[in-house]
């Protein structure tokens, strides 16, 4: 095996590594980046949660948009890290027979995170009783 | 045969190609070895995260058909690990979580006892707040430390949906 042999393998073996060494590290991203999507599906579902525990005539849970100043901070231990909104919509339930009433509550949680790049969004949706 | 194509490899030659092969596999070895961390440093991470969803998901699962909860002692930010004790309609107690030993443990409490079911998840927890307001059950904060030591935090809430229904 001659030097040009050698050079050329060791280049190869290197841009292997190389692509390798990437690999573990766009892993290692992702990993951090599901961290922040687990925190996300849990604030979800505590907004969804808190929704469905107040009563129909609470200011959260009148038709529209909320929170008023369009997103909430979602925190953990003190650390902002995505932030929350949602929507309150009129749902006919079309098996009753009567339309363009109110008979439930369309309750769409979202939870959005990133930054620099292209935002994350997590959405839970659930249908609320009207008393 | 050409007498060129025979004569073999010169000292440095030989030399060259000796040190580029050490460079080459010393780099491998550095390469694996931080690959080897790398990779447990990113299963012990995914491992407490699943532990933290899972430890939520089990107190949720709970206090969803749970009438009354209660938490001891009183939220208060300077109390790392707090009890949380669900009761049924009547107001009896059919279960509850608390911090020992690192753990979260789960379990029915009788007569001042607890009857240990076992620890919920088996990662460590270093702090487990929660909060109890009307209908509801906040997980304030879980802290799950991961093998590695990093922390995994966590929080949710929980809707006590049978607080109007006859005991479970």
């Amino acid at each position: 095996m001659g030097l040009m042999e050698v050079v050329v393998a060791t280049i190869i073996a290197i841009i292997a590594v190389i692509a390798l060494a990437y690999s573990f590290g766009a892993g290692r991203g992702l990993v951090n980046q599901y961290e922040v999507a687990r925190i996300a599906l849990a604030a979800a579902q505590r907004r969804m949660e808190t929704l469905s525990a107040l009563p129909d005539t609470a200011a959260e849970l009148q038709l529209g948009s909320h929170p008023s100043s369009g997103t909430d901070p979602v925190q953990v231990d003190g650390r902002t890290v995505a932030r929350e909104s949602w929507t309150v919509v009129a749902y006919d339930d079309p098996a009753d027979g009567l339309h363009g009433d109110l008979d439930l509550k369309q309750v769409t949680a979202t939870v959005s995170w990133g930054q620099g790049g292209p935002r994350e969004t997590v959405a839970l949706t659930r249908l609320i009783p009207v008393d | 045969m050409d007498r060129h194509a025979v004569r073999g490899l010169t000292l440095m030659e030989v030399t060259i190609v000796m040190v580029l092969s050490t460079l080459v596999v010393m780099g491998m070895i550095s390469f694996y070895i931080s690959s080897q961390s790398t990779w447990m440093a990113s299963s012990t991470q995914v491992l407490a995260q699943r532990d933290a969803t899972l430890l939520i998901e089990a107190i949720s699962d709970s206090v969803r058909v749970a009438a009354q909860a209660e938490v001891w002692p009183p939220p208060d930010p300077t109390v790392s690990h707090q009890d949380l004790i669900l009761r049924d309609q009547d107001g009896n107690e059919f279960w509850r979580f608390w911090w020992a030993d690192s753990l979260v443990h789960q379990g029915r409490g009788v007569d001042g006892v607890d009857e240990d079911r076992g620890p919920v998840v088996a990662s460590r927890v270093t702090r487990f707040q929660l909060g109890v307001f009307p209908g509801l059950v906040e997980i304030h904060l879980v802290e799950l430390r991961a093998g590695d030591g990093q922390l995994v935090h966590m929080s949710s809430a929980a809707a006590l949906y049978n607080r109007g229904a006859p005991a479970p």
